[in-house]
């Protein structure tokens, strides 16, 4: 489901998708303070997954319908298991 | 497009449905239903497209385990174009719900007394041999949490004298939160306090003045578990960097960068593929930004492993 809300994200601004760098990113053989920044960066969430605070989320339905209603908009509508940290 | 062609919702399907019946009888589970009711799975975890009406226009999704963002650009399009191309009436339909109609109770928003050190965590494991989307391991996934420490757990990481070049020892119990909680591996593991073998800490004054205290932090830790819920270890590092504010006993900044090596000896078919026990993971554990969509979340192993002073202390 995470990579579904992040790609739905990227969608909705027409953005390709980029897994590169934590992808193939070598560990390096220990956290020393020269290594700190590189393992920070790896530990840290992507630009791509950093998209999903900028939407305007509604967490219940009935605000949405609201909202929806009141703009004469569609709902796109997110259901999942947990919270917005979507790690289940 | 989400924010300005849409309006977006994110929410449980799981909480809607273990609703009692007198709320699932209101018109926001209603509306729910009925919106659903043509999709396959009815109310299930999914990304959905549907009218204030409540008529399913699409569902949405293509390709799995990654999913293929052009043809979901395209869905969306799609779903914008067919939802203008219904007549006012089927699009709004006749009813706009009010708080009467409301089946979801309001979200108790938790919220940490001010002096609370609030901190979020994100952590990704590196490529390992064998890796697969599905495993929660992948470095495709990064995993987020928060992490407090009340008014006077923080200020064990502060050291009792603030001269340059102070080096003290955190107390390891102090750590056991942060350890027990799973916040240096990715995913959670049910961790006990006798499997912590080792949890070292020292923090030393770098500069100092009447304003900020600079303060570094080296770690070193090691756990095991052989339990029936729990055959997994974990030996790492841990560096970091914090500013502390001694007039307003805050923290301006911080951060903790861990690098460790996560084995599990026994594989879950539901998380895990491959025969990989060990991967080489990243943590970094950072003051809260408090994005707008997380407040209100608690850690995720919040109120059961925290202690019950600290509990009482949350409204």
């Amino acid at each position: 489901m995470k990579k579904l809300f992040q790609s739905l994200v990227l969608a909705s601004i027409s953005t390709s998708i980029s897994f590169a760098d934590p992808l193939t990113e070598a560990p390096p053989n220990e956290l020393t303070w020269k290594t700190y920044d590189a393992v920070s960066a790896h530990a840290s969430q992507t630009l791509e997954e950093t998209l999903y605070f900028k939407v305007d989320w509604k967490n219940d339905v009935l605000g949405a319908q609201r909202e929806a209603y009141q703009k004469d908009k569609p709902i796109v509508m997110i259901l999942f298991f947990g919270d917005h940290r979507s790690n289940c | 497009m989400l924010n300005s062609d849409f309006v977006s919702l994110a929410s449980s399907d799981v909480a809607y449905k273990n609703l009692s019946d007198t709320l699932k009888a209101k018109g926001e589970y209603q509306f729910l239903k009925k919106s659903l009711s043509k999709g396959k799975h009815g109310i299930h975890q999914g990304v959905y497209i549907v009218t204030p009406s409540g008529k399913l226009i699409k569902q949405i999704g293509w390709g799995w385990p990654l999913p293929d963002v052009d043809k979901i650009n395209a869905q969306l399009k799609q779903s914008i174009t067919e939802y203008q191309m219904m007549s006012r009436a089927e699009r709004l339909g006749d009813v706009l719900l009010t708080e009467k109609d409301r089946s979801m109770p309001v979200e108790s928003s938790l919220s940490p007394p001010r002096p609370w050190l609030q901190l979020r965590n994100t952590t990704r494991s590196y490529q390992f041999s064998e890796m697969n989307l599905f495993d929660i391991r992948h470095p495709a996934f990064v995993t987020v949490d928060k992490l407090w420490f009340s008014g006077l757990e923080k200020l064990q990481f502060v050291p009792s004298n603030t001269a340059k070049g102070t080096l003290e020892k955190v107390a390891p119990k102090a750590l056991n939160t942060m350890l027990l909680n799973s916040h240096l591996i990715t995913g959670r593991s049910a961790w006990w306090a006798e499997h912590i073998q080792k949890a070292e800490m020292e923090m030393k004054v770098v500069s100092s003045t009447n304003k900020q205290v600079v303060i570094y932090y080296r770690g070193t830790f090691n756990m095991h578990a052989d339990s029936k819920w729990c055959k997994e270890s974990y030996v790492g590092k841990l560096l970091g960097k914090a500013a502390w504010n001694p007039s307003r006993k805050q923290f301006t900044s911080f951060e903790w960068v861990s690098l460790g090596e996560h084995e599990i000896d026994k594989l879950k078919s539901n998380m895990h593929r491959g025969s990989n026990q060990s991967v080489t993971v990243a943590s970094r554990l950072v003051l809260d930004p408090q994005h707008e969509c997380e407040q209100g979340i608690a850690p995720a192993n919040w109120p059961n492993n925290y202690a019950r002073e600290l509990r009482a202390e949350v409204k």
